[in-house]
Parts: C-alpha cells; sequence; structure tokens
C-alpha cells in the first residue's frame, strides 16, 4: 500500500496565521499556503506532508475519524466536541480565556430563582455548572452572545474573553473565570501509533520552535 | 403523517451486498477461528436489565439505549458484551471447571453524540478466558486475537501492549484527591503533556509525580522498557514493567514477523483492567480495531472470584479495511436457467444438478425464452439454460437488448 502523506488539518483563520508563522520559524516551507486560492488541501514542499484548511470544529471531526493525522485548534473547541483524541502540545498562541460574564453589578450566584445562561458553548457551560453544582438552563446563541443579558433573555453568559473590551462596551463584567483556552496539537489515536517517528519529529520541532519564542520573549 | 418511515435511526445503517458478504465471510473467519481455539460460542440477550450495567462505573447512564419492560423495570440494549457474559459465566457456568473460553458475536448498543458520523451498533467478535490468572493465558489472548486478524486478512496489523499496574502503582502512591487523580488519569489517557505537567506541579513534588508526568511519552518499541526501568522504585510499577516486558518478548519470540508496540500510558477504562491491556490498529483506520485487556475483578461484581481476559474485534472496521485494500468482485450468478411451467420437476431437478457441481445458477422467473434472453442480457448472465425435450444451452454475448 502506498504512504498516505501525512495530513495536517489547520483551523482557518487566526489560528492559521499563528501556526503558519511557527511552522515557518521551524523551517517547514509554507509557501503554498502564502498562494492557497481558493484550494483547502495544500500540500508542503516537505515530502509527504499535507496541510488541510477547515473550521475549528471540523479539525476535530476530521483528525478523531483518522482523515487527517494531526490538527491545530483552540481548546475551546476540543472542550466542547473532543472525545477520542492526543492533546500532544499547548502552541501558547490564540490566548484567551472562558469567563462567565454578568450584566454590571447583578450577583449570578444570588438568590435562588432558576437562572438562564445563554452561550455558544453549551456543553461548556452544562460542565462548568454542574461542577458548581448549580441548576441552569442553558440557551444556545449562535452570533452575539452579550446581547442575551441586556435584551432579558438570560441571566448570563459563558464566553471567551479576550480583552473584555466587548464586555465594557455593554455593561458587561466577568463574575468568574472559568478556564484558559489556547491553540492545541491534537493527534490522531491510531496515527500516533503507527506513524510515531514522523509525528514525533514534526512535535519535536515544534517544541522548539515554541521553546525558541519564549526565551525571546523573556 | 410519517415522517420517518424511509431513513434509518441516526447512528444505524442498511449493510449491501459486497459489503454484506465481507461481514459476514470475517465474523465466520473469526468465529470459527476461535471455536478451533477451543473457545465455546455463546449468545446473550440483546437486552439486559438496566442493573447489570447501572450499577457499575463502567457505562455512563447517557451512553445507553433504555427500554421499560411491561413491569415497568428498565432495559437497556447492551452496550458491551463482556458484562453480560460475565453474568453468564458467574451463575450459570459458576460450578465448570475452569479455565473456561467463551466467544461470541454480537452487536453492542451505544448512544453517540449525534452528527459525527459515529456508528451506534457496534459488532463485535470477541473471546474471553475465565479462570486464569497466568502469562500463559495473557499470551494465549494476544496470540490468538493476532491470530484472528491474521486469519481473515487484515494486514498489516499492529499489537499494542500496556499494563495498567504500571499507572496503578504510582497512582496509588501520589497523595492527592480522587477527582485529582481521575483527571490526571484522563490527562495521561489524552497525552496532554502540557496539562498534566501543570496539574503535577501544583501537587507536592514526589517521585510518584515525576514519574506519571513521564507515563504518556513512554510509548513505543522495546526502547520503552529501558526509559520505563529507572522511572520509578516502586515494587509494584517494577513487576507490572517485568509482567509487560515478558510478554513482549514473548510474543514477538512466538510471532517473530509480529508488528508490536508498546504504551505505558493506555490508561482508558482502569477501573475495569486490572492488568495487561492491548489493541490493535490497521494502517488508515483512525480508531482501534481490536481492543482487551484483563480484568480480575469483573467477575467479582456477580459474585465469583475468577481471574479474566478479554478482547473485542471491531467487525465494522476490520470489514471496511478488508473492503477497501482488497476489494471484492459482487457475487453474481453465472447461470440462468429457464423451464416452461409445465416442466417445473425436470427443471427444478436440473436447477439443483448445476448447482451441486457448484455453479450459482439463477431460476428464471420469465413467462417466455426470449424475456429470459432478455433479462439475461440485462444482468450480465454469461450462460442460460432453456430445459426442454432436449437441454439447450445458450451463451449471452455482448449485444445490446
Amino acid at each position: 500500500m502506498t504512504t498516505k502523506p501525512l495530513r495536517i488539518a489547520l483551523t482557518k483563520g487566526r489560528l492559521e496565521k499563528d501556526t503558519v508563522a511557527l511552522m515557518e520559524r521551524v523551517g517547514l516551507d509554507c509557501q503554498s499556503l502564502h498562494q492557497k486560492g481558493r484550494r483547502l488541501i495544500l500540500p508542503l514542499q516537505q515530502a509527504g506532508t499535507e496541510v488541510v484548511l477547515a473550521k475549528a470544529a471540523d479539525v476535530i471531526t476530521y483528525v478523531e475519524s483518522g482523515v487527517c493525522d494531526m490538527g491545530i485548534v483552540g481548546k475551546d473547541t476540543i472542550q466542547e466536541l473532543a472525545s477520542h483524541l492526543y492533546e500532544l502540545l499547548d502552541l501558547g498562541f490564540g490566548r484567551c480565556r472562558f469567563a462567565l460574564a454578568v450584566k454590571q453589578g447583578d450577583d449570578f450566584f444570588g438568590g435562588y430563582g432558576p437562572k438562564t445562561i445563554a452561550t455558544k458553548y453549551p456543553k461548556i457551560a452544562r460542565s462548568y455548572f454542574q461542577k458548581q453544582g448549580l441548576d441552569v438552563s442553558v440557551v444556545k446563541i449562535e452570533g452575539s452572545v452579550e446581547l442575551a443579558p441586556l435584551l432579558g433573555l438570560a441571566d448570563g453568559i459563558v464566553d471567551i474573553v479576550e480583552t473584555g473590551a466587548t464586555l465594557r462596551e455593554n455593561g458587561l463584567e466577568v463574575s468568574r473565570w472559568i478556564c484558559d483556552i489556547s491553540a492545541r496539537l491534537v493527534v490522531n489515536i491510531a496515527s500516533l501509533k503507527l506513524r510515531k517517528a514522523e509525528i514525533e519529529s514534526l512535535v519535536f520541532r515544534l517544541e522548539q520552535g515554541l521553546a525558541a519564542q519564549n526565551r525571546r520573549e523573556k | 403523517m410519517k415522517f420517518h418511515d424511509k431513513i434509518t435511526p441516526e447512528g444505524t445503517r442498511d449493510v449491501l451486498f459486497e459489503e454484506c458478504t465481507v461481514r459476514q465471510r470475517t465474523q465466520d473467519i473469526i468465529l470459527k477461528s476461535l471455536c478451533e481455539k477451543g473457545f465455546h460460542p455463546v449468545m446473550t440477550p440483546t437486552m439486559e436489565f438496566y442493573d447489570l450495567f447501572g450499577a457499575n462505573r463502567y457505562f455512563s447512564q447517557e451512553s445507553m439505549y433504555k427500554l421499560i419492560d411491561a413491569q415497568g423495570r428498565i432495559l437497556v440494549l447492551r452496550p458491551d458484551s463482556t458484562i453480560p457474559i460475565a453474568r453468564l459465566t458467574a451463575t450459570k457456568l459458576q460450578n465448570e471447571p475452569h479455565p473456561i473460553r467463551l466467544c461470541y458475536c454480537q452487536t453492542a448498543y451505544r448512544a453517540t453524540p449525534s452528527l459525527r458520523g459515529r456508528l451506534d451498533e457496534i459488532s463485535q467478535c470477541g473471546a474471553e478466558l475465565v479462570g486464569c490468572g497466568s502469562a500463559k493465558a495473557d499470551l494465549e489472548m494476544l496470540l490468538t486475537a493476532g491470530d484472528c486478524l491474521k486469519e481473515c486478512g487484515a494486514k498489516p496489523f499492529t499489537m499494542e501492549l500496556g499494563h495498567i499496574g504500571a499507572f496503578k502503582a504510582l497512582i496509588d502512591e501520589l497523595s492527592a484527591a480522587d477527582w485529582q487523580k481521575e483527571e490526571i488519569r484522563q490527562l495521561i489517557e489524552e497525552k496532554n503533556y502540557t496539562a498534566l505537567s501543570d496539574l503535577l506541579g501544583e501537587l507536592p513534588a514526589s517521585p510518584a509525580a515525576r514519574a506519571l508526568d513521564q507515563l504518556p511519552r513512554l510509548f513505543g518499541g522495546a526502547d520503552v522498557f529501558g526509559r520505563a526501568a529507572t522511572l520509578s522504585q516502586s515494587a509494584a510499577f517494577q513487576a507490572a514493567l517485568r509482567e509487560l516486558e515478558q510478554l513482549y518478548r514473548q510474543l514477538i519470540q512466538a510471532d517473530p514477523a509480529a508488528e508490536v508496540l508498546v504504551d505505558l500510558g493506555l490508561v482508558n477504562q482502569a477501573e475495569y483492567y486490572t492488568g495487561i491491556v492491548f489493541r490493535g490498529y490497521l494502517p488508515g483506520i483512525g480508531q482501534p480495531v481490536l481492543s482487551g485487556g484483563r480484568y480480575d475483578r469483573l467477575l467479582n461484581d456477580f459474585g465469583l472470584q475468577k481471574p479474566a481476559i478479554g478482547f473485542a474485534i471491531h467487525l465494522d472496521a476490520v470489514a471496511g479495511y478488508l473492503q477497501k485494500t482488497q476489494p471484492q468482485q459482487p457475487l453474481s450468478p453465472t447461470a440462468l436457467v429457464y423451464w416452461p411451467r409445465e416442466l417445473a420437476a425436470r427443471g427444478f431437478s436440473f436447477l439443483q444438478q448445476l448447482r451441486s457441481q457448484g455453479v450459482r445458477c439463477e431460476n428464471s422467473l420469465a413467462d417466455s425464452e426470449e424475456e429470459a434472453k432478455i433479462y439475461a442480457r440485462i444482468q450480465k448472465i454469461p450462460k442460460l439454460y432453456i430445459v426442454g425435450e432436449q437441454m439447450e444451452e445458450i451463451t449471452i454475448g455482448e449485444e445490446p437488448v
């Protein structure tokens, strides 16, 4: 059987730029990623490596099923969707935090009335409140979640907070920090075992690249 | 209004022709191979009481399909076959001489998250060896599993070994809360090196913490044993490592062509397994096609103190692989037999005669010779036999109908 190229699924958008920068720092030729046009599968100069561009949630689907061997995706998406993956590396970029935010001055945990949470991440929200032993009803919102408490649909939101500017401008504030997130390198379970040498050498290079950058930043 | 009368429920599907043939053939080969090795076939009910699975921690409530029986009791579609077989062994076979070797081929049902392309019906062929806790039994099961895959043509196949005892020795030594230990286990299972180091870093420094930090990285070939040797002085850890290494060496001796890997970070279902754990992989298949291990405490749940080891082969995955790598032509008939209605007895005996010679032939339901010819041409059946006063054999050409 001919060997399949090592396929890396990359989350399109912001993580893509940071990932390409990292890959170039460790000496991978990403020419094809700069001139991608509308193509979605891009062979790298290095023989036998291919980059697939996909939406975050799809990265998990492709890597879990094994049609892609590795992927680069945010921890938020992993928490929301993944179950059978190896999560080998914290890439450090795409950093932000999950938080529970409420209208300024509100005490979310006060009183005993039923509470409603609006979020794009129902699984994360549910598991957070489950750990707190708190019954909340979770409403899934697709767009600007901040609207929900302002319109009176929800008592609070669970969302990704980067600078907090959007919250402030809309009269919301962080009530609790839930967890940190950043971009991760995920690997298919069978691929890691069957293509160990290839994957580990790539992981090693990326690790070196990250370490070098951390030293520079210090 | 009927909305769902033309589709199958999510997570289920129809299996047709070539795929069905490959799957049945694979199943037959595996079962035959197991029976020849002294395993006795069993079947357990598709439905079991919820208590059988609900009382233990091995399956979450969400992952099981539930029904209510006529007395209002909760039933589940079995999410696995090993637990029902443990029930069966500890009850009906409790007085049988040990070891007991059992095999099965049945479907397990799991409610999986929707829209992820997973199957809720999981066809498995498996074997369980109850009543022997020795390394010889471990080796027998590894070789048996490997043989099953080889015999159905699933090559090149990679076996992976681990030992849950290595992890348990270290985690027992660690002073941490139970929830932290479970989190550590999970991070090891995910090979989440960063989060694992962070979590262990929050605990007081100890040899066990340092060893656990390295555990998920200890996978690969025989080199793992060298790397693991100095990891911990714990007697239990060293014992598990020795057991694993011996088994690894014996497996390679017994089957020099075998591709064998080791992973000390195989810690899934740590509550269930008690010793050796193993998995099998086929190239291009994203999930293990074989999984198994030693579960010495499960039968205890049913009041029988007997060690046991077992494995399950994931039939869908193996059959899918075989179909992809060794595509087969569909089995179509090579002859069509037509007879006029009044010659039915003669026609039927001719049909049987052909079949007994191994010809795959189809009985023509046409009303005339001409219709039978047209049918044979459309179906690309190369030969047509017309039963009459004299037997006529017609070769069907390629000319258009």
